[in-house]
């Protein structure tokens, strides 16, 4: 073989995601299994966000910065694979996974990505690369393989090596898949060289029954 | 989309979150179309073809569905009584890689006989195993990856463990070679492993004669460099410096298919981020 002559051909699979629209958590704060909430409107928790990268906290903030779990660190390198290894059921347990890079990939190792009991909830950490890495970003979707509202998805900021706010969430009730961030929210949303934590939570109200829950982006 | 298959004329795609197979064809003129698509079970996960044939593993539904690798229609399904995880086929010879978890692992031998596939014998434990290759001669590798191992399946048992590069991700025949996601792929002539050295994260790897000189030669995908590699061998057991060619972004799966049936072993690469497959047509 002496070259190769290349052609692509894209492909027209209906990937069934929704429409990316945001569904309040549940009020809260950090319970003791380390599930993170913020209270109130997603928009509310992104002024917060805000306001904590910028410093400007008040006593009550500083307190339930303390109480956040610390996170692992993901690694400086490419996140190639998003692998469910469990213990992932707390931010503290969550998978580090690297640098954003292009897409999220989960579902790709030997073991299935899943949701294995309706309560279940898979938590991974991940950093950003520069600013010109976050633009043409493929979305930030999660979907389930058995045609169910499998899981509901939070994002979450990362200050000071902690847990911070609740950026966005995706709870839709509609099957196959939840998409956290759009190609064009990505860079709106999330900052250069910055960790987050991505939550992938069994939907409200989830009734596996026998199935195993899988998942994968 | 995480694993496909080429048949005469086509690519068969795996869909998981649709739950479905597509059929990609080879036009006479012009782009490639979607001639069809079918469902299978619940949670799809692997897919090979044997003759005219096609097996889908589906994780949830825990069974196999068998269907004309034409026509898609649905000639059965099996019941695997595990979640499968990987298929390996030959002949008339299949090998299920089954268990949720990896200390569950097993290999299921079935057999197609004429009333159907049916069990060749009972699960072979293989704890740790991620997936299985088979040789020319019915020889089974199962790979261990996070212990950097392979196994041969004889007789029931996984005997004569030895070592390959760590992150072994998927094996294939002729030769015996895998992937390494550390980088390089491993490959047994005629008998001996011989660790060729390309590419950063390398998903999956074939072998050939692409240049028709009798000697074999390897085909690999490297995730990070988006790029295929070609090692020709030299027929002496060594392999030329890979030749390296770009493809789409998230190269993660690999096959040989004769575009436009004129007898030279061609490349398609499942590109998961690009949303597509290239086509890597030899001699051009």
């Amino acid at each position: 073989m002496n070259s190769l002559g290349r052609a692509s051909v894209a492909l027209m699979l209906t990937m069934g995601c929704d429409d990316g629209r945001t569904v309040p958590p549940p009020a809260g704060g950090i319970d003791a299994a380390g599930r993170a909430d913020a209270a109130g409107d997603p928009m509310d928790a992104m002024v917060f966000a805000d306001a904590t990268m910028a410093g400007g906290l008040d006593a009550t903030a500083m307190d339930a910065m303390a109480m956040a779990p610390l996170v692992p660190v993901p690694p400086m390198t490419g996140a190639f694979d998003w692998p469910d290894i469990e213990p992932n059921d707390t931010a503290a347990q969550a998978v580090p996974v690297g640098i954003l890079e292009g897409a999220m990939w989960m579902g790709f190792g030997a073991t299935p990505s899943r949701i294995a009991t309706n309560t279940d909830t898979d938590f991974y950490v991940f950093r950003t690369g520069n600013a010109a890495s976050l633009v043409g970003q493929q979305p930030m979707s999660v979907c389930g393989s058995q045609g169910v509202d499998l899981v509901d998805l939070y994002l979450y900021a990362v200050v000071n090596g902690r847990l911070g706010a609740l950026l966005k969430s995706a709870a839709t009730t509609t099957p196959s898949c939840e998409t956290i961030l759009s190609t064009a929210e990505i860079p709106m949303v999330l900052m250069p060289e910055s960790i987050y934590v991505l939550e992938v939570r069994a939907a409200a109200g989830l009734m596996l029954g026998a199935n195993t829950g899988g998942y994968n982006a | 989309m995480r694993d496909m298959t080429a048949v005469p004329g086509a690519i068969i795609l795996i869909d998981e979150t649709n739950a479905k197979l597509w059929r990609f064809e080879e036009a006479a003129t012009g782009p490639w179309t979607t001639a069809k698509n079918v469902p299978v079970g619940s949670g799809p996960r692997s897919v090979v073809a044997l003759g005219s044939e096609l097996l889908a593993a589906s994780t949830n539904s825990r069974s196999l569905t068998v269907l004309d690798a034409t026509t898609l229609a649905q000639t059965s399904s099996v019941a695997l009584g595990d979640v499968p995880i990987h298929l390996t086929a030959r002949g008339e010879k299949l090998w299920v890689t089954t268990g949720l978890e990896p200390a569950d692992r097993a290999i299921q031998p079935w057999i197609r006989a004429a009333s159907g596939w049916t069990r060749a014998g009972p699960p072979v434990p293989a704890a740790g195993a991620v997936s299985t290759a088979v040789g020319t001669m019915d020889q089974v590798m199962v790979l261990f990856p996070t212990v950097a191992e392979i196994g041969w399946l004889e007789d029931g048992a996984i005997v004569r463990r030895e070592a390959v590069c760590p992150d072994a991700h998927s094996g294939r025949v002729v030769p015996l070679a895998v992937a390494c996601r550390s980088g390089g792929i491993d490959a047994w002539i005629d008998g001996t492993r011989t660790h060729l050295e390309g590419g950063e994260v390398v998903y999956d790897v074939v072998g050939a004669d692409f240049d028709r000189d009798g000697n074999v030669d390897l085909a690999g995908i490297d995730l990070a460099g988006k790029q295929a590699l070609i090692w020709m061998g030299r027929g002496d057991g060594q392999f030329l410096e890979p030749r390296t060619h770009p493809v789409s972004a998230g190269p993660i799966a690999l096959d040989l298919l004769d575009l436009g049936r004129d007898g030279d072993l061609d490349l398609v690469v499942l590109a998961f981020e690009a949303r597509g497959f290239d086509l890597l047509r030899n001699g051009e």
